[in-house]
């Protein structure tokens, strides 16, 4: 064995010195920084990956989520459509609304306010044959009828709480209401009723103070809206309006267009009015008992159905806007007049289908305030809505990419070492 | 500016590159190779440097210990095909035996390893083992099954190599 020693040393002896590169150090320190820069990315990668995670199995309304993020408070969607089958509900809590209707097959939908995933409830004793809803202005509680045999009760369901509560009954009495419509500051309901007891009617609920009032009319009634002092503006079927002060008053506006009434201004000074086809929109001055119109600006919308949803302030209201030509429903805000402080703004938002836009019920309380630019954002796009019962699979995704990182780094690692 | 690492790893490179050198050749039995195998090791560890500058030679070869069995790896598929690889070269020729270095050419880079390092480097068996992260009964059957091997591929070694080994 010594001999095997001597002629190993033997044959290293032989060798010159091996020459060795002069930049080897800074090629060192360049692959250590990378390397730094490598595992530090690796470790964010992991954290966010890991964080994201525990956020989203944290949440318990997993599924209530959409792609885009959610907005804090609420915002109306820039894309308000049925979203087609959807599981009900029997949960009244999904939180405060943006916006309600009743989809194609009849049921109440509500898109919550900060993410705008749509819920179809199961309301109680709903009857699709009566399809009136309405959303409060600041979308926490939704009113609707309930009917139960030979009785129908109107009742408003606390979209927080989920908790129900009637509001008035008229038991006996074969009773349908075709409209409800809440004043701008949700402290009153409105009703119309074709058939209430032997007469037509209409009539204001006043939940908080428990008290209601109904007025028999010699008229089929289309609409009835209640300001916040209790004047109620009301639409007959023959194209007349009225208004009916709490006093008992009535005075009837003549008017040279079919309309009807859609919501009071907070100040009560207007009625909006939803209108046929035309190419304007027209607001009835209750002061001067007189309605007025403000143009679509040339070169916009052409011959459109108008239906207003409701006021932002005393002076700009929210329309849904169908135009004739097929092109479909959209948002505008606008003023009831043209003048030199008027507004007109379209393509707030959108709205699909005919069925969605003449039941729809905003909850204009979460449009912000105007701020005067162009650009300003009045609505929010949630991305593809992904309603409760379905499964989101963004997380999913998100983990998957953060695993395939991973596992190209360790394929790269590996790849280096056993490449020296 | 030259830092104090950098100082000090040229320092080391000056000093032991000789010796690193030959340890390189043995364990690769190739000067292109072994000079590759120096420079890994030596990337290696100035990456390092901070953490082994108090003993980096003893990094620095187990880096070339490890480097060179992984290199084996990758390129034992080219190898000389198993039925030529173990067959006595012919020796009629006194000129064209095989000599110790290419003798130790045809053994696998572990087995050539574990020789360097027993027979060149006079490490323990334990040492051994502990260095390329192997069982001393491994670094045992290793040494065994290399020197047989060199007996079969230079029959004129074997009183070279020992009888008994």
């Amino acid at each position: 064995m010594t001999d095997l020693r001597t002629s190993l040393r033997r044959v290293a002896d032989a060798v010159e010195p091996l020459p060795v590169a002069d930049d080897l150090w800074h090629r060192a320190q360049a692959a250590r920084r990378r390397g730094q820069v490598l595992a530090a990315a690796a470790v964010l990668a992991i954290i966010a990956s890991v964080t994201w995670s525990a956020v989203l199995l944290g949440t318990d309304d997993r599924e209530a989520r959409t792609a885009s993020q959610e907005v804090p408070g609420g915002a109306i969607p820039s894309r308000i459509e049925d979203p087609g089958d959807l599981p009900a509900t029997d949960d009244l809590a999904v939180g405060r609304a943006s916006v309600a209707f009743v989809n194609r097959d009849g049921d109440p939908v509500v898109l919550t306010a900060t993410d705008g995933v749509p819920h179809r409830l199961a309301l109680p004793d709903w009857d699709r044959s009566r399809r009136a809803l309405a959303l409060t202005p600041d979308g926490t509680a939704l009113a609707y009828q309930r009917t139960r045999g030979e009785d129908t009760v109107l009742v408003r369901v606390d979209l927080g709480s989920g908790r129900e509560r009637v509001l008035f009954s008229q038991p006996g009495d074969s009773l349908t209401y075709d409209s409800l419509a809440w004043s701008s500051d949700g402290t009153r309901l409105s009703w119309s009723a074709s058939t209430f007891g032997d007469v037509p009617a209409v009539g204001v609920v006043e939940p908080l103070l428990s008290r209601s009032r109904i007025v028999a009319l010699p008229y089929t009634p289309t609409n009835a809206v209640v300001a916040p002092d209790g004047t109620l503006a009301i639409s007959a079927a023959n194209g007349a309006l009225r208004l009916d002060s709490r006093q008992g008053g009535s005075t009837r506006i003549e008017t040279q267009r079919s309309a009807v009434v859609a919501g009071f201004s907070p100040d009560g000074r207007y009625v909006a009015l939803a209108t046929g086809p035309a190419s304007a929109s027209y607001t009835l001055d209750v002061r001067r008992r007189v309605v007025v119109e403000h143009p679509f600006p040339e070169g916009t919308l052409g011959e459109s159905v108008v239906r207003p949803v409701g006021w932002l302030d005393d002076r700009l209201q929210l329309l849904v806007v169908q135009a004739l030509d097929g092109s479909g429903a959209e948002l505008v805000v606008t003023t009831p007049e043209v003048d030199d402080t008027s507004t007109w703004r379209r393509s707030v938002g959108s709205v699909g289908g005919p069925g969605v836009a003449n039941s729809l019920s905003v909850a204009v309380d979460l449009v912000p305030d105007l701020d005067g630019t162009s650009s300003q954002q009045l609505t929010h796009d949630f991305g593809e809505p992904v309603a409760v019962g379905q499964r989101d699979i963004s997380w999913m995704i998100g983990l998957g990419v953060a695993a395939a990182i991973a596992l190209g780094m360790a394929l790269r690692w590996l790849w280096r070492r056993l490449l020296g | 500016m030259i830092t104090d690492d950098e100082a000090g790893f040229a320092e080391f490179v000056a000093g032991r590159q000789a010796a690193l050198s030959r340890t390189a050749y043995l364990l690769t039995g190739d000067h292109h190779l072994a000079q590759d195998l120096v420079q890994a090791a030596l990337l290696q560890a100035a990456r390092h440097w901070r953490r082994i500058h108090t003993s980096p030679e003893a990094y620095v070869r187990r880096a070339m210990y490890h480097q060179n069995i992984s290199w084996w790896r990758r390129r034992r598929f080219a190898e000389t095909p198993l039925e030529t690889y173990d067959g006595a070269t012919a020796t009629s020729d006194h000129d064209l035996r095989l000599t110790l270095d290419q003798a130790l050419a045809r053994l696998t880079a572990k087995q050539r390893t574990v020789l360097v390092l027993r027979f060149y480097e006079d490490l323990t068996e334990v040492d051994t083992a502990r260095a390329l992260g192997l069982s001393t009964s491994t670094v045992k059957s290793t040494t065994r099954q290399a020197l047989a091997r060199l007996r079969t591929l230079a029959p004129e070694l074997a009183e070279l190599i020992g009888a008994d080994a």
